[in-house]
């Protein structure tokens, strides 16, 4: 995995030499690495370990995110080995059958002669990242745009880029069962035929401290049949918008797409 | 059932003195949506690009058990095939994950299968709400 562009946002004087150009793209990209905190767990923690997603520093939220699907039912790693335990194997499948899984890139590392990628990876607890073979995943898929959802202030903001495209107020977790914080990103995407759900709903990499729902109790993004409690604190952990809302994101969103609650 | 690009010459283009090695077909899609298709509608099957340095004899695409495609090329068949505009009817298929399989055999009998990977939408989620 090769990190997204680096020049964006870095000095181009045309007269500095050659080594200082290297220096200063090296320094723009460590400096917007660790000013956007990308991914939950995406910080470089060892040597040779190359991040895979960045952000511009034109925008905090201008971040590029690469994920792929799985190739193979192969084993996830703990690190970059194969005698690492194990922590869970790929799936082809979201929990629910929903969609094909998704997984997201963090950073990268090649031992010998084998390219070995560490992913986030979608299971309780959250937060969890975990290590596989290049060869294991497909192809590399980019996402530019981002979800930030507030729960303090009972807003989604859309960006698209670094830039605001969307934004609405949410209902999320009630006291007793709060919506989990973290960066997660959009795994499914499908038309609801319940009520409650609204006409359309996404589903994240999130999963909800109530574990009422024994297959999955994934934290979704969805409308309502009651839009009254939106905005406020009136789900099981799910993050509700009006009907309406929900149809404008629906077009805007894709899988892979990001999902910051904090 | 289709037959395309028929030839009245053999042409050995591989195993011979002269030729590399034959080699098994290769089958390349195009990485396919993650998205789930809704019931009663139709999935696009990604493009798929079909190689083979021995020449391509048959391509069978399947959503077990069913066909969805046979194409038989005769004489010594063409290197590459560009399998474009697929599509699977979701009418009676169950909610969740389904399989369509390309099976590619050529000229000289080897033959590569490809599983491709879609999911019909699940009209109740497991949320929490």
């Amino acid at each position: 995995m090769s990190a997204a562009p680096a020049g964006r946002g870095a000095p181009n004087d045309a007269s500095w030499g050659r080594a200082r150009k290297r220096a200063a793209l090296v320094f723009a990209l460590a400096a917007t690495v660790s000013a956007a905190t990308l991914a939950s767990s995406a910080a470089t923690d060892a040597k040779g370990v190359r991040p895979s997603a960045t952000a511009s520093n034109s925008s905090p939220y201008n971040i590029t995110t690469k994920f792929a699907l799985a190739a193979a039912e192969m084993p996830v790693y703990r690190g970059p080995s194969t005698r690492s335990p194990v922590l869970k194997k790929l799936a082809y499948y979201t929990p629910d059958n929903e969609a094909l899984q998704t997984y997201r890139f963090v950073s990268s590392r090649r031992v010998g002669r084998t390219q070995w990628e560490r992913i986030d990876v979608p299971m309780r607890p959250n937060g969890q990242t975990g290590w596989v073979k290049r060869s294991w995943l497909g192809a590399t898929r980019v996402s530019h745009t981002l979800i930030i959802v507030d729960i303090a202030a009972e807003t989604l903001t859309l960006y698209n880029r670094g830039k605001v495209e969307f934004t609405a107020p949410v209902g999320t977790g009630a006291p007793g069962t709060p919506t989990p914080t973290g960066r997660y990103w959009i795994a499914e995407a499908f038309p609801s035929s319940s009520p409650f759900y609204g006409p359309w709903a996404f589903g994240t990499t999130d999963y909800a401290t109530d574990t009422e729902f024994p297959d999955g109790s994934i934290v979704g993004i969805h409308g309502t049949d009651q839009p009254q409690l939106i905005p406020g604190d009136p789900s099981h952990g799910c993050i509700r918008l009006k009907d309406q809302d929900i149809l404008k994101l629906k077009p805007l969103v894709s899988i892979g797409t990001p999902v910051w609650i904090q | 059932m289709a037959t395309a690009a028929r030839s009245h010459v053999s042409i050995k283009r591989c195993g011979t003195k002269y030729t590399p090695a034959c080699t098994v077909p290769k089958i390349k899609p195009k990485p396919p949506s993650p998205a789930c298709v809704s019931a009663g509608t139709r999935y696009a099957v990604p493009a798929i690009t079909i190689t083979s340095n021995a020449g391509i004899r048959r391509i069978l695409v399947t959503d077990a058990p069913k066909l969805v495609r046979r194409i038989t090329f005769s004489g010594s068949g063409p290197t590459q095939f560009a399998l474009k505009g697929l599509g699977v009817s979701t009418v009676g298929l169950t909610a969740g994950g389904h399989l369509i399989i390309v099976k590619v055999t050529d000229v000289k009998g080897k033959s590569a299968s490809k599983t491709l990977r879609f999911s019909v939408c699940v009209s109740t989620p497991v949320f929490t709400g």
